[in-house]
């Protein structure tokens, strides 16, 4: 039986990494302030959905262990353990590091206390005009049901004095997600001082209640299970079913509380019962709550000096501004490396699609789009304009769901055909397919991507972009939208690899053959960049390949069950880069024998992606675009700066450089050799002229 | 609400360059839109199926279900928009058939136009001759350069849905062909009943088609054979199981492999061989079959193309037509052995073609008779006489029931009824409604029979010595008479003797007394 590591624990490792960029004195304060939010925010949705679903795997009885051997309560309680640790981390940062840090370079955080009579005032016509408005006290009915309170919000717990009949009772004040967490608080000098909303509510919550007297408060925030899956067979409109679980969601079952360590007993005790929250979901901490949503003071303006140096994404050198995406495709193959190569030439192509009218269609999955998403603009007006546009909106995109309802029925009253996702299987294959009739023939134009169409993320996130028109490649992108549109079975491809039906087995197969190779002495070399690796059959076959004498080098930014460095893994080194970008692209290479098969892909080495979601795996067989692929695997296990080894108890150690080792880190390597690139291109079309000639 | 689109303004794909085939198939409804470049050569732009119960319908119970002819309603459908989305006319394709296999169900005609009402698509079936058409075409451009095709004597089995074809072709002609009532869905359904599981479902399988079997042992019992390949939806669907890059299965494998597979659950082998449920129920069957085959041949390998059995049927659908001459003649050659078979007199019978033939074209606007037609006869010229193998004495009527009782390849069975009565009336009575195989005909057909025979009879009584004394002719119609000039022909008194005995149908047919003229 392989051993594995924990899934739950490695995640958790993985977040540590994230929390340790914010502790690092090299970052510029804002930076260290943004990652301290990713953390927190990657927390938020681990308790929603891991947590909660190992919640409910607990409660339905079930003793089934994971593959490292954990029950669901051991689990849990593993979780707990670690997680504890690293909010304390956190806490002890925020409130001994940043904040102090901060208010050095002018951006101070006040507590209620620290308010000036003058502050109060102003605070106090702030809370009248616009914050009292949007709030809604509960009262707490001590013989009736309690109140509901949403999740992810913070409320404020009251105790209130009524002096009249010398009563106390107690509210529950929800702060709406409208409002502001900070609140600025005018300064005689140039500071940016402010004031988070739960203190100031605190500070004037006496007003919404007159006659009463506020004699103690506190805040905490409570986090339901995410994990509510719609009832396909059940579900007459997915769309319809979508919104019960966006709704179920906020009052689902309570996965944790968070609540102030200062709070009163009683309030302490009322929250707990008013949240049905056991010892085990509490988690105290010395701060603020929600630290997430500090992530939008990192963006503060004018403190550019307090963040990292603005790294654009450059124009790609296969692209000609000048020429149309369809002319730069059909001369070559294209590949971008986002987000150090600009995005814009994939939603370029869909917006040109749009408009030409010799296109007869498009055609495309949206997993999960930006807010203001110019690709689906682009779809709007294609449709508008009559080409059969055809949309496979995911609704299952977990919390994405209400944002993605609203694009497809958005594109649905401009007349595309809108399919709401694949029956029982998560749709998370980023492709895009045109259809173009050039010359009396139909040629069909692809982009087959590992990032999401999503003009935000593919700034932050790095994911590798494929642009091609060759046939084989646009039949098979045709069969895929055959099938996901339910028109056709879905049949036996020629280049591309789809998940669930053939990635998995093929994965395995060249696993396999490395092993085999090297059994029979032959060099053999496997190498892997993913976000997560979790498979169990992927990994024995890793270990098996490991034994046989393959050197597998894995980078893997997240979950990794596979344990490095043991008898049955020697071979294998894995490596996780947490820099400015998410590591996001999976890339995959395998040595054959010195004849390299190299793939781009949509899908982690998870069974969840291999097995229950529709994915690509897109084979490179053009020699220049391998070649960079291969440099770029490489690259990672170079750096020296942002790289974490994992070690083989799941924890990681930072990668410094050797002894005379020169500092190396890929992500700015990628910035800058796109940038040298770039500007070698300008150069060359500066130097050529293309002259304006009378048209025939 | 969803708004009304604009009115498309697109300019589609040259709709002449785009070529189009749907197929009701047993178990599965497909269409491909194929492009044509400047050659001829189609490159496929869409291929789409679905699965859909047909053969199990219609072995299961005779008919075919309401519900299933609605999936393949709301298959075609689907397919229309794909249509329509590529700017092409939803409701003009170029090839729509259904498979023979629905000519078994009671209902077929209501099926057929319960689709034509609902689409808006007449569908035609594929018949035997169609569908051994297709097998000749995969096997000439699909599995040519499998090593088994250059083996001296190759065998080409397909087993289909509900019937199995095989196709001998030495140095790389078809030099005969076999039709056995045995097939993947039809076994399916037969031993179903059995509620046999793994090998004794295996067992049952073998039983049930020792018949079968037994009758191709016996028909291939005079050849020895070099290679086999075996083709089927089924089959190829998992023949990269099988088999890696074409090369050979050793039938020890081809064994186990059988096993293994009779031992999983439908779903198992859906999932294991990424198929849809209808073709994993007849996976076993199709193994068991085939291997059942090629056991009984005694080889110890077989050949499974890769390559994708429907797709290329489709294709094969849209291609078949420019390769009529070679598949005619193959159907030719087919008859030339069956004649050799009877030891009839082949010299007598080409030269009959050829005359026939000398009719047809000079006569054309006379018989409006299609080249399907031509070729028949052809075929009836070829095998007139085989009937004097049994006896001199009524040879004709010999020759009716041996044409009627052999496989003729690419000829389905309304095919080989024309040609045997075609052939029966060559010479004695004319066609007479007391005949049962010329009155089960339909108007149109008995019609054909009667041209067809016409000509038959005239260009038989010119070959009256069987001696080829006439090779040149001239055809002059005038006043009511068809003349016919022999130049260099000084006495054909046997001749117009014959023919004062065999022109009777062709005045009756076509209105004109024949007339013999010597040069003189």
């Amino acid at each position: 039986m392989p051993e594995y590591n924990n899934r739950e624990l490695s995640w958790l490792e993985f977040n540590q990494r994230v929390l340790e960029q914010a502790q690092r004195e090299s970052l510029p304060l804002l930076e260290r302030l943004k990652f301290l939010a990713i953390s927190a925010s990657n927390l938020d949705e681990f308790f929603q959905v891991r947590v909660g679903s190992l919640m409910l795997l607990r409660r339905s009885g079930r003793k089934t262990r994971e593959n490292s051997g954990f029950t669901p309560t051991q689990n849990l309680a593993a979780i707990r353990e670690r997680v504890l640790k690293m909010t304390a981390d956190q806490y002890d940062l925020l409130n001994h590091t940043l904040i102090p840090a901060l208010a050095v370079k002018g951006i101070v955080l006040l507590s209620p206390q620290q308010l000036s009579d003058s502050q109060r005032a102003q605070t106090a016509i702030a809370f009248e005009d616009n914050i009292s408005p949007l709030l809604t006290p509960l009262a707490m009915d001590e013989n009736g049901t309690p109140p509901t309170v949403p999740a992810l919000h913070i409320v404020l717990a009251c105790r209130l004095f009524d002096p009249a009949d010398q009563t106390t009772r107690h509210v529950l004040i929800p702060i709406h997600e409208n409002l502001p967490r900070r609140i600025a608080v005018q300064t005689d000098g140039e500071t940016n001082a402010f004031i988070l909303i739960e203190d100031l509510v605190a500070t004037h919550a006496d007003r919404l209640f007159p006659g009463e007297s506020i004699t103690a408060t506190t805040a905490f925030r409570v986090t339901r299970n995410g994990d509510i899956a719609v009832q396909e067979e059940d579900a007459i409109d997915l769309a319809d079913e979508m919104e019960d679980v966006l709704t179920a969601r906020r009052f689902a079952d309570t996965v944790r509380l968070e609540i102030r360590s200062d709070a009163p007993r009683d309030l302490s005790r009322m929250i707990r019962t008013v949240t049905s929250s056991g010892a085990q979901e509490i988690y105290s901490h010395a701060g603020p709550l929600g630290l997430a949503s500090f992530m939008e003071m990192a963006f503060l303006p004018d403190y550019d000096h307090l963040r990292d140096e603005d790294w654009p994404a450059q124009s790609s050198p296969s692209i000609t501004p000048s020429a149309s995406m369809f002319e730069t495709i059909a001369a070559g193959d294209v590949m971008l490396f986002h987000p150090y190569e600009s995005f814009d030439p994939v939603i370029r192509l869909i917006e040109e699609a749009a408009a030409d009218p010799d296109v007869i269609a498009i055609k495309q999955i949206l997993y999960r789009t930006a807010r203001q998403s110019r690709i689906i603009d682009a779809l709007i007006k294609a449709a508008e304009n009559g080409k059969h546009v055809t949309v496979l909106v995911e609704l299952k995109a977990r919390f994405d769901e209400a944002r993605n309802l609203n694009r497809a029925d958005e594109l649905q009253r401009a007349g595309a055909q809108i399919v709401y996702g694949v029956k029982n299987l998560k749709t998370h294959a980023k492709v895009c397919l045109v259809l173009r009739r050039e010359s009396g023939h139909i040629r069909r134009y692809v982009h087959l991507g590992t990032g999401n169409y999503n003009e935000t993320t593919s700034r932050l996130y790095t994911d590798l972009s494929y642009l091609t028109c060759k046939a084989e490649y646009g039949n098979d992108a045709s069969l895929l939208f055959n099938a996901v549109t339910g028109r056709s079975k879905l049949l036996r491809f020629q280049r591309l690899i789809p998940a669930p039906s053939a990635m998995k087995p093929r994965l395995l197969d060249l696993i396999a053959g490395e092993a085999e190779r090297a059994k029979q002495g032959l060099p053999a070399k496997i190498i892997a960049k993913t976000n997560s690796l979790q498979d169990p059959e992927i990994i024995a076959a890793l270990y098996e390949a490991s034994q046989a004498g393959v050197e597998v080098k894995l980078n893997v930014r997240g979950i990794c069950c596979l344990i490095p460095g043991k008898k049955f893994s020697k071979n294998i080194e894995v490596v996780s880069v947490i820099d400015r970008f998410l590591e996001h692209a999976r890339l995959f290479y395998f040595h054959q024998g010195g004849d390299p098969e190299v793939f781009i892909a949509s899908a982690d080495w998870m069974t969840r992606n291999l097995e229950k979601r529709v994915e690509l795996m897109i084979p490179i067989e053009q020699k220049i675009i391998k070649r960079r692929l291969i440099r770029i695997l490489d690259a990672f296990f170079k750096d020296n700066q942002n790289a974490y080894r994992i070690l083989p108890d799941g924890t990681s150690q930072k990668i410094n450089p050797a002894k005379g080792e020169k500092p190396f880190r890929a992500q700015e390597h990628f910035h800058q050799q796109s940038r040298r690139a770039a500007k070698a291109r300008e150069h060359e079309r500066s130097m050529t002229f293309e002259p304006h000639v009378p048209q025939e | 609400m969803v708004l009304a689109r604009k009115k498309r303004n697109i300019t589609p794909a040259d709709p002449a360059n785009i070529l189009t085939a749907l197929h009701i198939g047993a178990s599965s409804v497909s269409i491909i839109i194929a492009e044509r470049d400047e050659k001829g050569n189609l490159t496929a732009i869409d291929f789409l199926e679905q699965p859909a119960p047909l053969a199990q319908d219609v072995f299961g119970g005779n008919v075919v279900s309401n519900a299933t002819t609605e999936r393949i309603v709301t298959i075609i459908r689907g397919y229309q928009q794909t249509l329509s989305e590529l700017g092409l006319d939803p409701h003009n394709l170029t090839r729509s058939v259904a498979t023979n296999v629905l000519h078994e169900a009671a209902n077929h005609e209501a099926v057929l136009n319960r689709i034509r009402i609902a689409c808006g698509l007449p569908i035609s079936m594929i018949d035997d001759g169609e569908m051994t058409r297709l097998i000749y075409l995969k096997t000439r451009r699909r599995i040519q350069h499998l090593p088994a095709m250059g083996q001296r004597t190759a065998l080409v089995v397909h087993v289909g849905p509900g019937n199995t074809r095989a196709l001998l072709f030495q140095e790389g002609l078809i030099t005969r062909y076999t039709s056995y009532r045995m097939g993947t869905h039809r076994t399916r359904e037969a031993v179903e009943a059995s509620n046999a599981e793994g090998l004794s479902l295996l067992r049952v399988i073998r039983e049930h088609a020792s018949g079968n079997l037994a009758q191709l042992r016996f028909d291939f019992s005079d050849v020895s054979i070099d290679g086999i390949i075996l083709i089927g939806y089924e089959i190829q669907s998992v023949a990269s199981s099988l088999t890696k890059n074409n090369e050979a299965c050793t039938l020890k494998d081809f064994r186990k492999f059988t096993a293994e597979t009779a031992n999983l659950s439908d779903l198992e082998a859906v999932k294991r061989f990424q198929l849809d449920y209808q073709t994993a129920e007849a996976l076993v069957p199709s193994l068991e079959i085939n291997l059942a085959i090629a056991e009984t041949l005694n080889l110890k390998e077989v050949h499974i193309p890769t390559s994708e059995y429907e797709q290329g049927l489709l294709h094969d659908l849209l291609a078949s037509r420019e390769l009529t001459g070679s598949f005619a003649a193959e159907v030719l050659r087919s008859a030339r052995i069956l004649s050799d078979r009877y030891h009839s007199d082949a010299d007598h019978g080409e030269h009959v073609g050829k005359l026939c033939e000398h009719f047809l074209t000079s006569l054309q606007d006379l018989h409006n008779l299609t080249a399907h037609d031509a070729l028949l006869l052809q075929v009836a010229a070829i095998l007139h006489e085989v009937g004097t193998y049994v006896s001199a004495r009524a040879h004709h009527k010999h020759s009716e029931y041996i044409i009627l009782n052999s496989e003729i390849f690419g000829l389905d069975r309304l095919d080989v009824t024309i040609v045997a009565l075609v052939s029966r009336y060559h010479r004695h009575s004319g066609p007479k409604l007391d005949h049962p195989s010329y009155a089960a005909l339909t108007v149109e057909d008995r019609i054909r029979v009667c041209k067809l025979a016409a000509i038959l009879r005239v260009a038989d009584a010119l070959e009256r010595t069987h001696a080829q004394r006439i090779s040149k002719i001239e055809i002059i119609r005038a006043s009511g008479k068809l003349r016919i000039r022999l130049p260099g022909f000084e006495d054909a008194a046997i001749e117009r003797l014959a023919m004062d005995s065999k022109a009777d149908l062709f005045e009756q047919v076509f209105g004109l007394a024949v007339v013999i003229e010597e040069d003189i």
